[in-house]
């Protein structure tokens, strides 16, 4: 099983760097599309939620969460400030110096703000 | 997709279906795929595509994000389960989905899937799914009320309270009457009474 794994992550590398580089554009075109989009700019940063994790890019993986969390909540797609906050964080994580952990708190203090009810979170579930 | 006696899966043979809107996240489930030792991995990203490698292709597994752009995922699968393509409509299907909506949670659940795990894809927990369905005895069930899939009791406790159950194995809550004497004390004496044994 360890080298079915250890095999794994070696073709996840393999495509790392067209993968990151996805990301980054994908990053690129929700800052475009704004808070004018609410459904498209939640299929994309859901992409870059999936993505970026895979990439071990967490911190980015983490606000793109964020993201859909605010937006699948009706209170949130509504606010444009809100999402406006999610998109300069997306943006301002991909730069190496990056207060991280202090950019995630604040956008979990968002969330919790604009929720309507708590949301599943990203863990197995088995059937 | 059978384990064998050394509970191993061999998946060089294994005919794998991808299912994902995204083409990065489908080159980076194909590799995943790959790296299990899978040689035969079909792509697909929407709907057509899938549905088009169902009619010519034998698949033993299926590995879909349900938020397609072209259609439902979860009705596609639920079409799918009801169809009358065998073997495919019998595939094992690994449900995969990033940022999941309250409502599409309880979808999956009642969508035919035999395992729901959540993006990013970690290469260790795909492949203990994997492994898990190779293992999996659960009989396939199609149930009056509209499910159609895997059976979604993991564990078999009975009907609930108050129910007769709906499967014809389903034992009554009732226990009854005895249906013979009760046994005398030292019939039950004797019954737990330590015995010589010779060996």
């Amino acid at each position: 099983m360890d080298v079915a794994v250890a095999r794994a992550h070696d073709g996840i590398a393999e495509v790392r760097e067209a993968g990151v580089a996805a990301v980054d554009d994908k990053i690129a075109a929700i800052l475009l599309m704004g808070a004018d989009a609410p459904e498209a700019t939640y299929r994309l940063s859901n992409e870059i939620f999936a993505e970026a994790g895979a990439f071990d890019l967490a911190e980015v993986s983490a606000a793109a969460f964020s993201l859909c969390c605010l937006l699948s909540s009706a209170r949130g797609a509504g606010s444009p400030e809100a999402i406006r906050v999610h998109l300069n964080a997306l943006r301002a994580l991909r730069r190496a110096d990056a207060p991280a952990g202090v950019i995630l708190a604040g956008l979990s203090a968002i969330v919790a703000r604009y929720a309507d009810a708590p949301e599943p979170e990203p863990t197995e579930r088995r059937l | 997709m059978p384990a064998n006696d050394s509970g191993r899966v061999n998946l060089a043979m294994a005919h794998v279906l991808l299912i994902d809107a995204s083409q990065h996240s489908l080159d980076i489930l194909a590799q995943v795929i790959r790296g299990f030792g899978a040689e035969h991995v079909y792509r697909a990203t929407n709907v057509a595509e899938a549905e088009q490698t169902l009619n010519r292709v034998s698949i033993d597994l299926i590995v879909i994000d349900p938020a397609l752009k072209d259609g439902d995922g979860f009705a596609f699968l639920n079409a799918l389960r009801r169809s009358k393509n065998e073997p495919n409509c019998y595939a094992p299907v690994i449900l995969i989905s990033g940022h999941s909506r309250r409502a599409d949670v309880a979808r999956a659940r009642d969508t035919g899937a035999s395992f729901f795990i959540v993006k990013p894809i970690k290469p260790t927990v795909l492949l203990e799914r994997i492994l898990w369905i190779g293992r999996d005895k659960r009989p396939f069930v199609e149930v009056s009320s509209g499910y159609c899939g895997p059976d979604r009791r993991f564990k078999f406790e009975g009907p609930p309270i108050g129910s007769d159950g709906r499967r014809q194995d389903d034992m009554s809550s009732a226990i009854g009457g005895a249906a013979a004497p009760n046994l005398s004390d030292d019939e039950l004496s004797f019954m737990l009474k330590p015995q010589k044994v010779s060996l």
